[in-house]
């Protein structure tokens, strides 16, 4: 079984998250795949946080005491903090999904959610470039044989073309900017399928055998990896 | 009888009413005054007449005839019985004739009348205009005829006031009771109009509305406020219903991510299979254990209605083929076909419910339509209406199952075995009802066929 908590490129994460046990759970998880966390239990402290120190991303609980995670991510927002952040919580409801992505969040995870979801959120979330900056490395996505061109929508792997439906596509676009990461399942029902729900059907699961099938035809080896119970990576190295 | 129900209606009953009370006042008051003035006359006449009879008895015939002529007045002043308070001194007319009927005296009075009393004699009046008069005639000793007449002019005159101020005060009557009848409809109205907006808009999801009050007093006041005390008591629940819901979620879900945690913390370490199958399978089971309390939350979101202010025009046929499209590939894995009709159709809604709406439809297809069941969909807009069909050639369901398969947690397979929770199309039904839409079963050649009706843009709210 491969490991879904890939060592990730180190960042510095600000965790916000009331309950000690799930916060040195996050804590030591985090630390695990090599990041530097700072743990506020409190919302106030958080937020002076924010506003002194740099993070790479705010991990936020939304129920805390003092003031709630999404209120510290508005104000930190208002002081011209940039950083991505993700909000965590218990509150499972369509609306409060909208209210947290409108209050400024990046991204939304409901409790309890498998650790690796988060891992795989946060790492999206790191590489996310920066709005309005659009180099020719993001309009040619490679990853191995593998060639993605944006600008005329078309796929080659080694040079041979490869006909894809547009959502295959998307899929893969969005795991070659993911290149050695996992991505999971709702990640990629969220970003590919602009799904906000969880269907029963593995619609992701169906549409990415038909797109390995694609990639992989004349035996070329398989680079989208299933990670068990998590998601999927492709990886760069071809043996 | 007719009893009016409206407002309108009674007022013009009442108006009405009033009316015609006006005028059975005015045709009495005509009809007294009326018959007051022919007496005065009358015995005006009489008491002329008796004067002038004695005068003749008293000085003679000729004396007569000269006061005759005196009074006439000849052709000069008015005749009017009461006209000009008789300032020119001619109350009455006369005429006096000898035995042969030549004139004596007196030329306004055209024809002799007979003797005695005659009520509509004509006249003529020293302008020349022509009248009718009351007349008492009375034959002489000498074989002649006196007669004195009294202008009806100021009968008709008197009975055209009383009909004039009869029909201003009708005029009066029927106009107040009209402005009255408008001024009353617009105020009953305008709180009405009032008291369904916040209804409607309680309807439509916002419980925080409340009827305005503008402290009159009045009777929509008093009810209105009554009214507003019931639905802050309703708010009042609503919200709690809301906070336990929220409160159970926060509860449930805090001990049960830990329980999460700790599994999986386990399972990274675990190195027995058994241990790991026994420690993945459990996840599974809690995590099917939240899905079924999210889906169940989910539900009563939806159905709250908050959703609406955030509905936003959008295409409904590239939603229901954008899902349509990301189920292709799930159906050809069974072998199962999956034909789409869709045509372009605008209406209010949110995406992400919508998508949820037409993917739990399908995946109820994948899961009990039975093996090898083909689905079909279709979107056509008809008139007003955006009509979503979704059917399969599957095993279909009973007729008396044809309600209930949108309870929650119905479930049709008896075992309930089969996957899920049979919260699928009661997410549906919510769904659409939130978008003011209907869901039905309709008839099909086998299988089940859903019609799904939902307002398009064209219908403005």
């Amino acid at each position: 079984m491969e490991d879904g908590n890939e060592r990730a490129s180190a960042m510095r994460i600000l965790l916000l998250e009331d309950d000690r046990e799930t916060r040195d759970y996050l804590a030591r998880g985090l630390k695990e795949i090599g990041h530097h966390v700072v743990l506020e239990g409190e919302g106030k402290a958080a937020l002076a946080r924010t506003l002194s120190e740099s993070f790479d991303i705010l991990v936020l609980d939304r129920m805390v005491p003092g003031l709630d995670g999404l209120t510290v991510l508005k104000l930190a927002r208002e002081a011209g903090c940039q950083s991505p952040a993700i909000i965590l919580s218990a509150m499972s409801g369509i609306e409060d999904r909208v209210a947290g992505l409108e209050g400024g969040a990046d991204d939304y995870l409901i409790k309890p959610f498998a650790f690796a979801e988060l891992a795989a959120r946060l790492g999206a979330l790191a590489r996310r470039p920066p709005p309005g900056e659009k180099t020719e490395s993001q309009l040619l996505l490679r990853v191995g044989s593998i060639e993605l061109d944006l600008v005329r929508r078309t796929v080659k792997r080694s040079g041979r073309s490869i006909d894809l439906q547009p959502r295959e596509f998307s899929l893969l676009e969005y795991l070659l900017r993911n290149p050695d990461r996992l991505v999971t399942r709702t990640m990629l029902l969220d970003r590919v399928w602009n799904f906000g729900f969880d269907p029963k059907t593995n619609i992701v699961e169906t549409h990415m055998s038909r797109l390995r099938a694609k990639l992989n035809e004349g035996g070329a080896e398989n680079l989208i990896r299933t990670i068990r119970g998590s998601g999927y990576m492709i990886v760069s190295s071809e043996q | 009888m007719f009893i009016p129900r409206t407002i309108k209606g009674l007022s013009i009953l009442s108006a009405g009413i009033s009316g015609l009370v006006i005028l059975a006042l005015g045709a009495a008051a005509i009809f007294i005054s009326h018959h007051e003035i022919e007496a005065q006359i009358d015995h005006r006449l009489q008491l002329e007449m008796d004067a002038l009879l004695d005068y003749r008895a008293a000085n003679g015939a000729a004396s007569l005839a000269q006061l005759v002529r005196l009074r006439d007045g000849g052709a000069t002043g008015s005749t009017g019985y009461l006209a000009d308070g008789g300032h020119d001194g001619r109350m009455m007319l006369y005429a006096l004739v000898d035995a042969d009927g030549r004139r004596i005296a007196g030329n306004l009075i055209p024809h002799m009348p007979p003797p005695g009393w005659t009520e509509f004699l004509p006249i003529r009046r020293p302008d020349g205009s022509k009248g009718v008069a009351q007349a008492l005639s009375r034959p002489l000793p000498d074989g002649g005829q006196i007669v004195i007449a009294g202008d009806r002019d100021a009968l008709s005159r008197a009975d055209d006031r009383i009909l004039m101020a009869a029909l201003v005060g009708l005029g009066v009557i029927l106009l107040t009771g009209t402005v009255s009848t408008i001024a009353f409809g617009r105020l009953v109205r305008r709180r009405l109009v009032l008291i369904s907006g916040t209804a409607q808009g309680i309807i439509e999801g916002d419980y925080t509305r409340r009827i305005p009050i503008d402290g009159s007093g009045s009777e929509f006041d008093r009810i209105s406020v009554i009214l507003n005390t019931m639905l802050g008591r309703i708010d009042i629940l609503m919200r709690s219903l809301r906070q336990v819901s929220g409160d159970i979620a926060h509860d449930m879900r805090t001990p049960l991510g830990r329980i999460r945690q700790d599994m999986e913390g386990l399972l990274r370490r675990a190195s027995d299979d058994g241990i790991t199958r026994t420690l993945e399978r459990t996840i599974v089971d809690m995590d099917a254990l939240l899905d079924l309390f999210a889906g169940l939350l989910g539900v009563s979101e939806v159905q709250g209605l908050a959703a609406r202010k955030r509905f936003v025009p959008l295409q409904l046929s590239e939603i229901v083929g954008e899902v349509t499209e990301a189920y292709r590939p799930a159906f050809d894995d069974e072998r199962r076909m999956i034909t789409a009709s869709i045509s372009d159709v605008t209406i209010w809604g949110d995406a992400q419910l919508l998508k949820r709406a037409v993917a739990n439809m399908l995946e109820n297809i994948l899961a009990h339509a039975g093996d090898g069941a083909d689905a079909t969909i279709s979107v056509v807009a008809t008139g007003a209406e955006a009509v979503l069909t979704v059917s399969d050639n599957g095993s279909g369901i009973a007729e008396e199952d044809r309600e209930r398969i949108f309870e929650r947690l119905v479930r049709l397979d008896p075992t309930r075995s089969k996957p899920g929770h049979g919260l699928g199309l009661s997410m549906v039904r919510a769904i659409v009802h939130a978008h003011r839409g209907t869901i039905e079963i309709v008839p099909s050649d086998g299988g089940l066929r859903f019609m799904i009706r939902i307002p398009t843009m064209m219908e403005k709210d």
